[in-house]
């Protein structure tokens, strides 16, 4: 595993961060999902060494992160805000912080970078005129100029074009499959959700859930989930459907019926039959749940 | 390591020449001459060496170096964590104190280079008066020396001051109440304890090296009481540039980089 932690907390005077969070990532990428103030970045930091956990236990690629430099350069980080030396180029920004972690030739590294997150043709420019993306994908170069061996991505794509957004993720998942880990925070679930399925969900400083999306929705299946039916009849199906035990709230338009039922199994067995005694035909079948969006104001808002 | 230690040389030199910052210092450092050379070329009766000396007693070892200082150290300390820098600096091969012992020697060297320009060039400035100044090089080089000690132990203590405290305010609160009640009042004011400004304990050191052991005028306010000799004041000096090193690193190496979202 890469990352280990146990009863975690940190409070910053009488503000929790985080409160008892225990949670194991495997190798690959790992989503870590949560609003904003939900203790994603307090995490994160104390995750690679930044910050100092006030109690509990934590432990990344098997040592103990704070006052290590010698893990801290296996490891790639990419903050969420732009702090740069404004007045440098983009290539004197990631070899400067390659010659920092230690690599020998850091302007052949550097080369290499910025070439993964194709940022060779604005490499000597100055900072201070980088566009969003263009800042992201600099961050992101001097996070991986020295090859580690865990990337911690802290909300990447926030604020990114779509365009650039997708070269983002593609860069990850080259990192991933490249044999990286990869870390990386959001607070837009299906951001993450293009990225991997296996994710850990943290609210006000408490782990939510963590697993793949299948498991969590197996988590939270006493909550009423909604399925959309789609029927050419949608009322009388939704007259039928209102008789039904497991349902606990319907509603209908001319073209389709949304039914809240904490019971989706034993739902979606019993509807061919409704359907049919109903003289409804069904066209479409879809759950909103099955978009992590859903699974996450479940488990944060109860 | 190595590699890694000479990139924060480098990234140090870089930050020092960069930013507003460099502006401030750099009219710190040229503000004196410029004003010497006025009063120089103006003033009437003026003695080019009573006027080196005047603005190397009221100037340039007196605010020149606390500011010079002030500016840098903050900087290093707290600027870096609230511009977001401080974030890839110690995610280096590098251990925390060591980052801060480079920074700070790198700094301190090139702040009192900086202070070596600014004392050739108020000598030079006052020369432009009428007589001139006997031992023009010896008394920058001497002052130099002495201002370079007054700028470790300052940069130790507003070093430490960033690194301790969470927030800008608090760091700068740390920073320039000290320094004004203590320096400043102290030693403008010679009560008890004058003898332990960072200030007198450096006019101290020049008594011998620039004055020849007399107290001439400029010393009026240091009459009344026992100002350190060179030998007490470089001991008190180098005991306090220990102190704040130390404690810099300590606290450079216990301090958490928490980012604005933490407040």
């Amino acid at each position: 595993m890469i990352v280990r932690a146990e009863h975690l907390n940190k409070w910053y005077g009488r503000v929790i961060a985080l409160n008892d969070v225990s949670v194991t990532m495997e190798p690959g990428i790992t989503g870590l999902l949560g609003p904003n103030g939900a203790g994603k970045t307090s995490f994160m930091r104390i995750l690679i060494g930044l910050m100092r956990e006030s109690a509990g236990a934590i432990q990344v690629l098997g040592e103990r992160p704070w006052n290590n430099p010698k893990l801290a350069v296996r490891i790639g980080y990419c903050p969420e805000h732009d702090g740069f030396y404004e007045g440098m180029t983009g290539r004197q920004f990631v070899t400067s912080l390659a010659r920092i972690r230690g690599v020998k030739d850091c302007a052949a590294a550097a080369r290499r970078a910025i070439d993964w997150v194709r940022m060779a043709e604005a490499a000597d420019r100055k900072i201070l005129s980088y566009s969003r993306g263009m800042r992201q994908r600099i961050k992101i170069a001097q996070a991986v100029v020295h090859k580690p061996e865990l990337l911690v991505l802290d909300e990447p794509l926030t604020g990114s074009d779509p365009l650039v957004r997708q070269e983002l993720i593609g860069l990850i998942k080259a990192f991933a499959q490249e044999g990286g880990s990869v870390i990386v925070s959001s607070h837009v679930l299906h951001e993450i959700e293009q990225l991997t399925k296996r994710i850990v969900l943290i609210h006000r400083g408490r782990l939510v859930a963590e697993g793949d999306v299948r498991h969590i929705r197996d988590l939270i299946d006493r909550h009423p989930h909604t399925v959309e039916v789609k029927a050419d009849r949608p009322r009388e199906l939704a007259a039928a459907l209102a008789r039904e035990p497991e349902v606990v709230e319907i509603r209908f338009d001319p073209s389709a019926v949304w039914v809240r039922t904490p019971h989706p199994d034993a739902f979606y067995a019993k509807l061919p039959k409704i359907a049919l005694d109903a003289g409804a035909e069904v066209r479409e079948i879809s759950s909103p749940d099955d978009n992590l969006e859903a699974v996450f104001k479940y488990l944060t808002e109860t | 390591m190595l590699q890694a230690a000479l990139g924060f040389v480098a990234l140090t030199l870089r930050g020092l020449v960069a930013g507003k910052r460099a502006w401030a210092a750099a009219f710190l450092v040229l503000a004196p001459p410029f004003f010497a050379g006025l009063a120089a070329v103006f003033g009437k009766h003026v003695q080019p060496l009573q006027l080196f000396h005047g603005f190397i007693f009221e100037f340039s070892l007196w605010f020149v170096v606390y500011l010079l200082a002030l500016i840098y150290g903050i900087a290093m300390s707290i600027g870096e964590i609230e511009d977001g820098t401080a974030g890839y600096l110690y995610l280096s091969a590098v251990p925390k104190w060591l980052i801060v012992l480079i920074q700070m020697s790198v700094t301190a060297a090139a702040l009192t280079v900086a202070l070596f320009v600014n004392l050739l060039l108020t000598g030079l400035a006052a020369l432009l008066g009428q007589g001139e100044i006997p031992h023009l090089m010896r008394d920058v080089l001497s002052c130099t020396l002495v201002g370079g000690a007054g700028i470790v132990v300052s940069l130790g203590y507003y070093v430490t001051c960033g690194m301790v405290f969470r927030t800008p305010t608090g760091a700068l609160a740390a920073a320039l109440i000290p320094t004004f009640f203590w320096e400043i009042l102290m030693t403008s004011w010679p009560i008890k304890f004058a003898e332990f400004t960072l200030t007198n304990n450096m006019r101290g050191m020049l008594l011998p090296m620039v004055f020849n052991g007399t107290r001439t005028p400029l010393y009026k306010y240091v009459r009344n009481f026992h100002l350190p000799d060179y030998g007490e004041a470089s001991m008190f000096l180098s005991f306090l540039a220990g102190i704040f090193l130390v404690t810099s690193m300590v606290a450079a190496m216990n301090r958490s980089i928490e980012g604005k979202e933490a407040r």
